[in-house]
């Protein structure tokens, strides 16, 4: 009672003078007063979510023990044991679950997921057959209508997580949605889940694919080992979205399909300068060997970067037949990254080079022969 | 009955393994990271062992290099690992290393494996 009185005067004498101190502390005091209110909030919301945190998980360890020893009873084992058995799910092991409890689905399913990740083989597919006929897909397919962006964003996570692929028109249109994140969650999942026209929403690309997003359709196009992959060079066009003209010049390097290769060199008459050097960029990964007298020609008039994939193109190809340019361009250029690029396509064209390496060791003075032993360095890769 | 130790740093792979190995009847002792289980190879013997890449402390690489070089210890080793760098592999075959699992792993195929690399150590022994 005696603390709380003084406390209380002291408050009290705190907003007397506060009016009589000058602006100055009267500042100072007002952002301490918010500094240490915000920690002070900061520190028990950190509190709260960890206790929340804490309680939910205790809350669901016990289910979580229990749907893994179902798992590893009715599904792993299987794959162990007899091939012809894991066929057959125990369904009515499953539905004892309190599966049709919000909490207890997310559990079940989170686990399943764990183990799709884990497991190769059988496995997967007995999980997500699982999955189905529990019919746990239910309250995904319903979320991917939900007007809520994270609702459908997790929806979408889930569904390629497991495998499944519904709503085949919907999720298409979902590609195309004005919505920058479900349109690339909803992109990665067609990407991933479509069984016979995974790249359908190529051709209808009008917002740009970001670079992450690139990225992520890359992995997942070059994990899928269930379908043949087309050829990309009909999205190597100037009707479609540099974007995707971008994606689909790595993959066609990706898989080496040289039919690409004229569609490639037709895209060499592009103003865009970063698609340009992309382009020079692939040809070289698929060894065009047709393209090599093009990118000679067309190299004075080019800009810093685009010669610079040329040189490196040069030595990907590695014919020979352009070895000459490539001693020219490192015995004259000032640009240091061009002549350390000539320098490393000279080396790399191995034996065909041996002797003019020799010839250019004894030459060359100054950077331009440090560059060329830097690039005869096997240890050195850049 | 055989005895495995197990280098496994993640809970759930490592639950896994023991219950799918433990079903075949082997024997499983499980080590965190690469200290204890240079613990363990120092207190008992071990006809297999099998160890992750990526551990906390000392790696796996670590690991295999101290087993052959400082513990001289002949048991076969088998890499399970989500690291797919081919010169990391080879330098695992180079330092020791007696077969490689790829994670995400198929327990029929570590089961088969496991089976194949204690049956030589057996034949060798004999």
């Amino acid at each position: 009672m005696n603390f709380m009185t003084s406390f209380r005067q002291w408050l009290e004498d705190l907003v007397y003078y506060f009016a009589y101190f000058p602006l100055v502390i009267q500042i100072a005091i007002i952002v301490s007063v918010l500094a240490v209110a915000g920690t002070a909030v900061a520190y028990i919301y950190m509190i709260f979510f960890r206790w929340q945190k804490e309680r939910r998980a205790k809350k669901e360890r016990p289910l979580r023990e229990k749907v893994n020893e179902l798992l590893l009873e009715h599904i792993i084992y299987k794959s162990l044991g007899d091939q012809d058995t894991a066929a057959t799910l125990p369904l009515e092991v499953f539905e004892t679950l309190p599966l049709q409890q919000k909490w207890a689905a997310d559990v079940f399913k989170s686990q399943l997921l764990e183990y799709r990740n884990n497991f190769t083989g059988d496995i997967p597919l007995l999980l997500r057959q699982l999955y189905l006929e529990l019919g746990l897909h239910r309250d995904a397919a319903a979320a991917l209508r939900s007007g809520r962006r994270k609702k459908v964003i997790n929806a979408l996570v889930e569904l390629s997580g497991m495998g499944v692929l519904l709503d085949n028109a919907y999720v298409l249109s979902l590609t195309q949605s004005r919505d920058q994140y479900i349109r690339e969650m909803a992109r990665c999942y067609w990407v991933q889940c479509s069984p016979d026209a995974p790249f359908a929403f190529f051709s209808h690309v009008q917002e740009p694919l970001l670079a992450w997003e690139q990225f992520e359709l890359f992995r997942i196009i070059s994990l899928r080992k269930d379908i043949p992959m087309p050829s990309f060079a009909q999205w190597i066009d100037f009707r479609y979205h540099p974007t995707v003209i971008v994606l689909c010049l790595k993959l066609a390097a990706y898989f080496q399909q040289p039919e690409a290769i004229p569609a490639m060199i037709n895209l060499l008459k592009t103003d865009d300068e970063q698609l340009r050097a992309v382009t020079i960029n692939n040809l070289g990964k698929l060894m065009a060997l047709e393209a090599e007298p093009i990118l000679v020609d067309m190299y004075p008039q080019q800009p810093d970067n685009c010669k610079l994939e040329i040189l490196k193109a040069l030595g990907r190809i590695g014919s020979g037949n352009f070895i000459g340019f490539l001693q020219q361009e490192l015995e004259h250029t000032n640009d240091f990254l061009l002549m350390k690029h000539a320098a490393h396509s000279i080396v790399a064209h191995k034996a065909l080079a041996s002797s003019l390496v020799a010839r250019l060791q004894e030459s060359l003075t100054g950077t331009r022969k440090q560059l060329l032993q830097h690039s005869l360095n096997p240890l050195i890769k850049y | 009955m055989y005895s495995i130790l197990l280098v496994e740093d993640d809970e759930f792979v490592c639950k896994a393994i023991e219950i799918i190995l433990r079903k075949q009847d082997y024997i499983i002792s499980i080590a965190k990271n690469g200290q204890d289980a240079m613990q363990y190879l120092q207190q008992s013997k071990f006809d297999l062992v099998i160890t992750d890449l990526m551990l906390p402390y000392a790696n796996g690489m670590e690991l295999v290099s101290k087993m052959r070089n400082e513990l001289h210890l002949d048991v076969p080793i088998l890499v399970l690992s989500a690291v797919t760098h081919e010169k990391t592999i080879t330098e695992g075959f180079d330092i020791g290393v007696d077969d490689y699992l790829k994670k995400p792993f198929n327990p029929s195929e570590l089961a088969s494996r496991v089976k194949r690399l204690i049956q030589q150590k057996v034949k060798n022994t004999i």
